[in-house]
């Protein structure tokens, strides 16, 4: 679980605030992305999840450790954060060294060390590509090798930046579908992201940080069809938010659908009713 | 006339082992002044289509190169970089690859001084290329104290400072935030109604769509379609499977698929919205 308690932060005593006073909290196994311009906050958040940086004021609560009294190495057993360009974080000669070297730092038997590499290899469909280079592979198995780092470790919430940045739609969907199955192991997954029509199809929560603050937290759906806080986070609503929001100027009877899923049958719905 | 125009051109890089084909019997006319998208799947063909429009493919990359292409009538075989500089900017997707200098006004100037033109003319090239994209009041900053989003407006007019007649811009706004990125995409199509040809990669089809002249779609260094954006969405070729298409394209295809009364593709919701409108006060019964 993570609780952000009041939270405020910035870089030294004579610079502006990047995050003023954020509440939140994100229980185990939620599905959830962090949205906002440029320039939000959103990197300084990340950060002050696995350690990297501590709160200027309030606590942030990492399953129970505060992480004012914990160090990056505590925390980062607990959260594992994958960049957004797989080059900056791979480097060795192999996908099975890199997962070696990921597994290294912690206090584990060779026993459990090889049964993780061996699963995570099996889970990430990795397993053929254990002995090339990573510097080989294709983009999607490049990606798929850097979260490999972090979930070989098996921490239990896996932050994600910008993971769909730079993938065309066959290597998203793959990558719905790998996020969504690692959900089911019980993982919390939180993605830093702009973008919003991955996120209306796969987050059910979402967060919208603008300047340092959350201004919404919520239901994907109903934060994203906020007319108030897209404008103020200078969000571009998803399409379908904005077509019902155009069919609802003169039908104001026509729901929002409460998922993208349902959007045809509500276009259906407005078709039929008079 | 066509601006651009691959003639059968293939090319295969060599990388050492064995050779890469990355362009396979490609054909494409471009007419000067339009606004073209260029997409597909990851390892299609889209930067090294780009590479042969300036000249890096065939002067820079080694490879087996045939075919021609000609770009504003040069051939590109027959011209060098240098030349070629003229006639097409390239922008990447990641402003740091593009930027070097200590400051945006130094940092406009080196294309021009590169080409030895003369101070005056330097200094009015940087003047034209910061009128432009509007960042008069960034000339004396340095490019790594920027935004995202400003960066990638210098690396745009650092381009622009040579005036070329063609612009080609690999994914320039993946970086940015869907406001920013459609503030950088309305400013091109503001150069391309001030007569700039703009080739443009980029994965956000929703954001980019309503501003395309044409469409072309690449698949395994080929391409597989092109047209108006409204032929390409109706094709059935299978390249189209690796697009992301707007969620309201989606929609109208299944609406085609399901109601034969049904027959328009739009990708707006201005567009969309009339439809519908339109289909509810003929009485449509689903």
């Amino acid at each position: 679980m993570i609780v952000l308690d009041n939270v405020s932060f910035r870089y030294s005593n004579d610079t502006a605030w990047v995050l003023k006073n954020n509440s939140l909290r994100i229980d185990q196994g939620e599905y959830i992305a962090i949205l906002g311009q440029n320039g939000a906050g959103k990197s300084t958040l990340v950060r002050l999840l696995n350690g990297l940086l501590r709160p200027t004021q309030g606590n942030v609560y990492i399953n129970g450790m505060n992480t004012s009294n914990s160090s990056v190495a505590e925390l980062a057993r607990e959260v594992g954060l994958v960049f957004q360009n797989p080059d900056h974080q791979l480097f060795a000669q192999t996908v099975r060294d890199e997962l070696q070297f990921s597994v290294k730092t912690l206090e584990w038997s060779a026993e459990k060390q090889n049964n993780a590499i061996k699963e995570t290899l099996t889970q990430l469909d990795l397993t053929l590509f254990s002995d090339r280079s990573p510097f080989k592979l294709s983009g999607g198995e490049k990606r798929r090798t850097s979260i490999g780092t972090i979930w070989v470790r098996d921490p239990s919430i896996l932050i994600l930046d910008e993971p769909t940045t730079g993938q065309d739609a066959v290597q998203k969907r793959n990558l719905a579908s790998l996020l969504s199955r690692l959900q089911t192991y019980g993982k919390t997954i939180f993605l830093v992201t702009h973008d919003i029509e991955f996120t209306i199809k796969h987050c059910p929560r979402v967060i919208i940080l603008k300047e340092g603050q959350i201004i919404g937290d919520g239901p994907t759906m109903k934060v994203f069809s906020n007319q108030r806080i897209m404008s103020e986070a200078c969000l571009f609503p998803p399409q379908i938010i904005r077509l019902i929001w155009k069919l609802q100027e003169t039908h104001p009877n026509l729901s929002m659908p409460n998922n993208p899923q349902e959007f045809t049958q509500s276009i259906e719905n407005f078709l039929k009713n008079q | 006339m066509s601006i651009i125009q691959f003639r059968d051109v293939s090319f295969s890089y060599h990388t050492g082992e064995c050779d890469f084909p990355a362009l396979k019997n490609v054909n494409l006319e471009i007419s000067p002044g339009s606004f073209v998208l260029i997409c597909g799947a990851t390892g299609c063909g889209k930067s090294s289509l780009f590479r042969a429009l300036n000249g890096l493919v065939p002067h820079f990359y080694e490879g087996q190169f045939t075919g021609q292409v000609l770009v504003n009538g040069k051939d590109t075989r027959q011209f060098s970089t240098r030349d070629l500089s003229l006639e097409v900017g390239l922008v990447f997707q990641n402003p740091d690859n593009q930027l070097i200098a200590m400051n945006v006004e130094r940092e406009l100037a080196f294309g021009p001084e590169n080409l030895g033109l003369s101070r005056e003319k330097i200094i009015a090239q940087v003047e034209y290329a910061l009128d432009v994209v509007n960042i008069q009041h960034l000339r004396k900053k340095s490019p790594l104290e920027l935004s995202g989003g400003e960066q990638q407006r210098v690396a745009i007019a650092s381009v622009l400072a040579l005036n070329p007649p063609i612009l080609a811009l690999d994914e320039p706004t993946a970086n940015l935030d869907p406001q920013r990125a459609l503030d950088i995409l309305a400013f091109l199509s503001q150069l391309k109604h001030q007569g700039k040809t703009i080739l443009i990669v980029e994965h956000r089809l929703e954001l980019v769509l309503p501003l395309v002249d044409k469409m072309v779609v690449m698949q395994n260094g080929r391409i597989a379609v092109e047209g108006s954006v409204e032929f390409v969405l109706r094709s059935q070729d299978p390249a189209i499977d690796a697009l992301e298409l707007p969620p309201i394209v989606e929609l109208f295809k299944y609406m085609e698929k399901t109601y034969p009364r049904f027959s328009d593709i739009p990708f707006t919701v201005e567009k969309a919205s009339e439809i519908l409108f339109a289909k509810k006060n003929e009485g449509f019964k689903v």
